[in-house]
């Protein structure tokens, strides 16, 4: 009878992890941003990145690949009535100057926190990927858009830079992320 | 520049660098008369889905230096104004509501930003809503645009180049499994045109 017990542990150790997986993917694809509760927390990486820079020595403008960031920053979404402080108050402006659609269960502020935080007023919207689901989400100002289902993002950076400083690049970035709180 | 009209080779090409350097001085505050320019995309890079494949890559834009348009650049001081415009810059300026109020300052000016693109007969015209900046090259000197609701084109009057983001929404959004498609940025060059 020994032996059995030990075939059979190991399989039941990797189904549970198959089938944990395949909710855990399956509740990442299911997932319904109209009615889902929020937040939702997200781990993001920049994996892919082209454009512009100016190099500072030279005045040189530049295009190419740009090497993606490899820290990591946390992106939560959140329904734009749950939202307080600082955020809600970022959100807010943007939200006044895209003239949002101001449909309670389709405003979102989006906050990003890597070395400093910064809020997006977001709407969701649904994708050709699932019939029906509200599983996307724009953020006009901020110039992003994500798809919750396939956990990637695209971001393109504002030129606003130039009058900052001529060293930094303008991007168009590609994010991938991964859910944390399931 | 008329009187530029009967002049030498030499003296035309004197006058020539006179009109650069007339250019380069350019004090947007002061603008009267609407500003022409024709552009031309000089780099461009971003990301690009493969249709094949399906996936995105990192990807520099191939430009075309004979693909032109004309930039034209309309000071707005009057709600008449915006009336004279493409509809698109009276929206965006009423959605940017929040600090544009209804009146219009006389130091700090607003622009609508009419870029027209014609090719085989055929012409695009799109309207931007810009609001008066500064860049590094100027020395606190107001000689640069930033337009667009999301400041996604930025124009510098006196190095006569800008830069367009174009928006990621555009880019991977619904249609993305149907049509290839990009999120990119992009540096354009300009040269003055008087009229």
């Amino acid at each position: 009878m020994a032996t059995p017990k030990k075939i059979v542990r190991p399989l039941v150790g990797l189904s549970a992890s198959v089938l944990a997986m395949t909710f855990l993917a399956n509740d990442g694809f299911a997932l319904n941003l109209k009615e889902a509760k929020t937040p939702i927390h997200y781990e993001c990486q920049t994996t892919l990145s082209g454009g512009l820079w100016q190099d500072e020595k030279t005045g040189e403008w530049m295009s190419g690949k740009v090497l993606p960031h490899s820290e990591k920053y946390r992106m939560t979404l959140e329904r734009f009535d749950d939202t307080k402080g600082q955020r809600k108050k970022d959100c807010l402006e943007e939200e006044k100057r895209t003239g949002g659609p101001k449909y309670k269960n389709t405003d979102f502020c989006l906050t990003f926190k890597a070395s400093r935080e910064e809020t997006r007023y977001c709407m969701i919207t649904a994708s050709s990927s699932v019939a029906g689901g509200y599983n996307n989400f724009l953020c006009p100002l901020g110039r992003i858009f994500f798809d919750s289902d396939r956990l990637y993002g695209v971001k393109t950076d504002s030129p606003e830079f130039v009058e900052l400083s001529p060293g930094l690049a303008t991007t168009a970035s590609k994010f991938s992320c991964s859910r944390l709180d399931r | 520049m008329k009187h530029c009209e009967r002049l030498s080779v030499l003296s035309l090409s004197f006058c020539a660098l006179l009109a650069v350097e007339s250019a380069s001085a350019l004090d947007l505050r002061t603008v009267v008369k609407d500003l022409y320019y024709e552009c031309r995309t000089e780099m461009s890079a971003g990301l690009h889905k493969d249709p094949k494949s399906g996936k995105i890559e990192a990807t520099v834009f191939q430009s075309d230096p004979s693909d032109r348009w004309e930039m034209k650049l309309v000071r707005l001081k009057s709600q008449d104004d915006i009336k004279k415009v493409p509809h698109a810059c009276g929206s965006e300026r009423e959605k940017r509501g929040s600090y544009f109020p209804k009146i219009f300052y006389d130091d700090f000016p607003e622009f609508c930003k009419i870029d027209t693109f014609t090719s085989e007969g055929h012409t695009l015209v799109r309207a931007e809503h810009c609001e008066l900046t500064r860049s590094v090259s100027s020395n606190q000197r107001y000689n640069a645009i930033a337009c667009g609701l999301g400041d996604t084109t930025f124009f510098d009057s006196d190095r006569l180049f800008g830069i367009d983001g174009n928006n990621a929404i555009s880019g991977f959004g619904d249609l993305a499994s149907k049509i290839v498609r990009s999120a990119s940025v992009s540096k354009f060059v300009c040269q003055r045109l008087d009229r």
